[in-house]
């Protein structure tokens, strides 16, 4: 079964061919950087226009890659869930054409359950229902426990602040440019993780719950005291504090809910010492981790595609009716994971 | 020869389908284009027992208009005519607002700040599009020796032109002014298809302050 899935949940332009929901027949992203890179984050507006002026050639692109034309399609799946509102319409739009235009079935993924789903490809023989998944991005800090597909519960999240958030912030405050994680980890390399003592707000709770604006106001006014501060210290202790929050809560919990297998995903799965610190950190639980490839980290049409292939064969197809929403419950018993005022 | 045509400038979200030359299926809705407008292109294509692979050509307003409107009417147009491999006409808003009459005129709408999208229509129809702040538009307008009509897309300017027969505000394209515009409009194809955008005359509201 080949899948187009297309991804303009943010400010990255996706689409991807996937056969099968494992094999990826092509993946091909265009970055916006550019022109969200002045404003040190992403401007809903821009990111709209430039996905308008973008999708029909990634969409090409995703075919031409994959040897492929429209009428080989079998289905056409897009994030309409979770996201920049201005941003998701567009790829609805497209989706939305090309189903109808082809006479095929539309899927509408939940953004997030493209990132669950991206280290579940290919992976169905040694990853087993149920596992703890720690989706770690811009827009959202979850620990989830993956039940069955489609099927989640929460078993933890920010109170505030996304992690990658965070990062993205900071950076700005250091003027590193965007996208902020990145730059951070570069930084970092050469830098003391234990310079500076940044706080590690609930680390020492029971809950899965983190908290990271408060460790954002300290690392920002740390900057604001020193403007002539080693910037390479200054990243790697706070990355440090970034990892020792997310690493122990996610032990934590795996530990309380007697969950062995734990993925990790988003677009902060990219960042390698988080990598190799819940390695290093599952290995002493006898723990096993997934990561998912790097390309299938940052936002993609592959997971989309991945995760539709499995979740058609549970829903069916959706209608044309579908809508975009910017914030929307998760997976069949609608997990709300962000303030309750968001889902109105 | 089939044509679908698309209108998501507005508070209203039109789908037409003309059969040579000719209205032949219509769905309007007062809604904006998110949710609804590909059902839409399903019901009146459904309505004349028609397919997608029985359109021979798309026309879309491309702006000025809703910004959100625009994207989603656009990427819907531009995407099925790559699928269908069919051409494209791109329709300018202010270029369907004067079809709507027949007389030379002044059409203008919001650009927000102040500023209005604006064109002089000759009597051949042709017009360059451009923005610029309404005071200025205005005056132009009233000193206008060969005033004859202004039209209005929305009623934002209406109490600058109190008592003026010749000022109209329109809430909507009129579906007949729309198929009018089509006609005298050039299509596009191939690559022109996939880089097509809606009308962004300005820019945007954040980068127009960065740029300060």
């Amino acid at each position: 079964m080949l899948i187009l899935g297309i991804d303009t949940s943010c400010d990255d332009t996706g689409a991807a061919v996937v056969e099968d929901g494992h094999q990826v027949r092509s993946n091909i992203v265009a970055s916006q950087y550019e022109a969200h890179e002045r404003f040190g984050g992403v401007v809903p507006v821009i990111a709209a226009r430039e996905h308008t002026a973008n999708i029909s050639f990634i969409i090409e692109s995703a075919l031409e890659t994959a040897r492929i034309s429209f009428a080989d399609l079998d289905a056409v799946a897009v994030s309409h869930h979770q996201g920049l509102m201005l941003s998701l319409v567009v790829g609805v739009s497209a989706a939305k054409s090309i189903a109808l235009a082809c006479d095929i079935p539309l899927i509408g993924i939940h953004h997030l359950e493209g990132h669950i789903y991206s280290n579940l490809m290919g992976r169905s023989d040694e990853l087993h229902f149920p596992f703890l998944c720690l989706t770690v991005a811009g827009g959202h800090t979850l620990l989830l426990k993956v039940v069955s597909h489609g099927t989640y519960e929460l078993l933890g999240h920010t109170r505030d602040d996304a992690a990658g958030e965070v990062l993205d912030k900071v950076a700005r405050h250091l003027n590193l440019g965007y996208p902020g994680g990145a730059a951070i980890e570069k930084l970092a390399k050469d830098g003391n993780p234990h310079a500076y003592s940044f706080p590690r707000p609930l680390m020492n709770r029971p809950d899965g719950e983190f908290s990271f604006s408060g460790l954002k106001t300290a690392v920002t006014a740390a900057i604001d005291r020193d403007p002539d501060l080693n910037q390479a210290d200054l990243c790697a202790s706070f990355q440090q504090a970034v990892i020792d929050l997310l690493v122990s809560k996610t032990m934590r919990i795996a530990q309380k809910h007697q969950l062995r297998q734990i993925t990790l995903a988003g677009g902060v799965a990219l960042n390698t010492p988080l990598r190799k610190a819940l390695q290093h950190a599952a290995q002493e639980h006898e723990y096993q981790i997934f990561t998912p490839p790097r390309d299938l980290c940052m936002d993609n049409g592959a997971m989309v595609a991945g995760a539709a292939y499995s979740l058609y064969q549970e829903r069916g197809p959706d209608p044309l009716s579908i809508a975009a929403l910017a914030n929307a419950p998760l997976g069949k018993t609608g997990i709300r994971y962000r303030h309750e005022s968001k889902y109105k | 020869m089939q044509t679908l045509l698309l209108d998501t400038s507005g508070p209203f979200t039109t789908v037409l389908i003309t059969k040579d030359g000719t209205l032949s299926a219509s769905c309007i809705l007062r809604d904006r284009p998110a949710e609804h407008l590909h059902e839409q292109i399903q019901t009146a294509l459904d309505t004349i027992h028609s397919s997608p692979r029985d359109l021979n050509r798309i026309a879309a307003v491309v702006g000025p208009g809703s910004w959100t409107g625009l994207n989603i009417g656009v990427t819907a147009a531009k995407t099925l005519a790559q699928v269908l491999q069919i051409p494209l006409i791109p329709l300018y808003t202010l270029d369907v607002l004067a079809a709507s009459e027949g007389k030379p005129s002044w059409t203008l709408m919001n650009a927000g700040r102040s500023q209005c999208y604006y064109a002089q229509h000759s009597s051949s129809g042709s017009a360059e599009m451009a923005v610029a702040p309404i005071d200025t538009v205005t005056r132009q307008i009233h000193t206008d020796p060969d005033l004859t009509r202004i039209l209005e897309y929305g009623d934002t300017f209406k109490e600058r032109f109190p008592g003026n027969e010749m000022y109209r505000s329109m809430d909507r394209l009129p579906p007949d002014a729309l198929v009018q515009a089509m006609h005298a409009a050039p299509g596009i194809q191939g690559a022109d298809i996939k880089s097509l955008t809606p009308v962004y005359l300005q820019p945007s509201h954040v980068e127009q302050d960065a740029s300060r």
